[in-house]
């Protein structure tokens, strides 16, 4: 019998290699995506700066004022719903420490029980016949804790990797209705530094997806900060020889079983949060895939 | 970089125990980022087109990653047949 338990703690940051395919329009590529997205030059000066600080470099930055087709500005929301991992990080300029997080296949706790076991001769036990021994007991346990997933709630103005604002605790559960609890969730486009400041105002057309300019509205949630339903697991397997006519033939009846107890071992729920940036995602928390149910597997085999 | 090291020591005649480490790190590896974020900005002067400026989609070698993990690992053996 081999028991082992393993701790591990993996992390890098952001993005894979490589490119998006995302079908987002030309003037959300080109103008909404980074203006009013995360990561906007002026995210972390005020408005009017004539020097902010991007990833610790000062650039000079004139901002007289605002003018666009805000028509030009206005999303579909037609980009998939992003699960990790997500193409680009969301800090083009500070994504080395802004999206340094777990990684995707991170899981903290893991132990692992296998075992053999001969059972020991009925024959010289309890005088059974012959025919009675010959069983063999075999399996392996597996528990290991969730694997860690981003809660996404853009896009807003085409940021399609926005992250939800976290107000406090959010619980995870493996409830496949509503795996994640919207308690302490807001949507980035609510929070205060991005409501409109002039809602009238003839140059900046006030709703939720064009937040306050020059300020970035990412969520303040980190990348793969929630971790998602654990997962335990019980493989289990019985076998019966029979000793034949000649010496050294045999014919051995296995079953086996995966996931013995049939236990429901869900994958991460769906955590974009918004599809839109400004509505909730209905199918947000809910888990709509797992790993596979109670599997039984019949096998003969003649050995000779 | 990949590092590992492992203590193994028997305990009695049945029993194996294993303490153990496994680290990886990764340097230098691909990210993508908007390398034009700073002249996409400059959209607010009002004197540059709507279109002037896209992003630019640039692959880096500025990713990094670390994995730490220790485990714990014990064997026993019962009988004459064991796994």
């Amino acid at each position: 019998m081999n028991g082992s338990y393993v701790w591990s703690k993996a992390i890098d940051n952001a993005s894979s290699s490589t490119f998006r395919s995302l079908p987002l329009s030309l003037s959300n590529l080109s103008i909404a995506y980074q203006v009013f997205g995360s990561d906007n030059p002026a995210a972390d000066c005020i408005f009017f700066a004539i020097f902010c600080s991007i990833g610790g470099e000062q650039v000079p930055l004139t901002i007289p004022s605002i003018n666009f087709n805000p028509s030009a500005v206005t999303t579909t929301g037609a980009g998939q719903p992003q699960v990790t991992p997500y193409l680009l990080p969301q800090k083009a300029g500070n994504f080395m420490r802004d999206d340094r997080g777990r990684s995707d296949f991170n899981a903290t706790h893991r132990g692992v029980i296998d075992y053999t076991w001969e059972v020991p001769s009925l024959k010289k036990a309890i005088g059974a016949p012959g025919w009675m021994d010959d069983w063999q007991l075999s399996g392996v346990f597996t528990a290991q804790s969730g694997q860690p997933f981003t809660i996404f709630a853009g896009p807003i103005a085409g940021e399609i990797t926005q992250r939800v604002n976290v107000l406090g605790r959010v619980n995870v559960s493996n409830n496949p209705n509503g795996a994640i609890s919207t308690t302490n969730l807001q949507l980035a486009s609510q929070s205060a530094a991005c409501s409109p400041p002039y809602p009238s105002s003839p140059t900046f057309v006030g709703n939720l997806f064009q937040p306050i300019p020059g300020k970035a509205c990412p969520g303040n949630s980190g990348r793969n900060a929630f971790t998602g339903p654990d997962y335990v697991n019980m493989n289990f397997a019985v076998q019966k020889k029979f000793h034949l006519w000649a010496e050294g033939k045999m014919l051995i009846f296995r079953m086996e079983f995966y996931n013995l107890f049939d236990r429901a071992n869900y994958y991460n729920p769906i955590s974009t949060y918004s599809t839109d940036g400004v509505t909730v995602n209905p199918d947000f928390g809910k888990i709509k895939s797992a790993h596979d149910p109670r599997e039984i597997q019949l096998a003969i085999r003649f050995t000779w | 970089m990949q590092m590992s090291a492992s203590v193994q020591q028997q305990l009695g005649n049945k029993l194996t125990a294993e303490v153990g480490y496994i680290g990886d790190l990764g340097r230098k590896l691909p990210v993508i980022y908007n390398q034009n974020v700073t002249n996409e900005f400059n959209l607010f002067n009002g004197t540059a087109g709507n279109f002037t400026f896209f992003p630019i989609f640039t692959m880096a070698n500025r990713g990094n990653s670390s994995y730490h993990s220790g485990f714990l690992r014990i064997r026993a053996q019962t009988g004459m047949d064991c796994a």
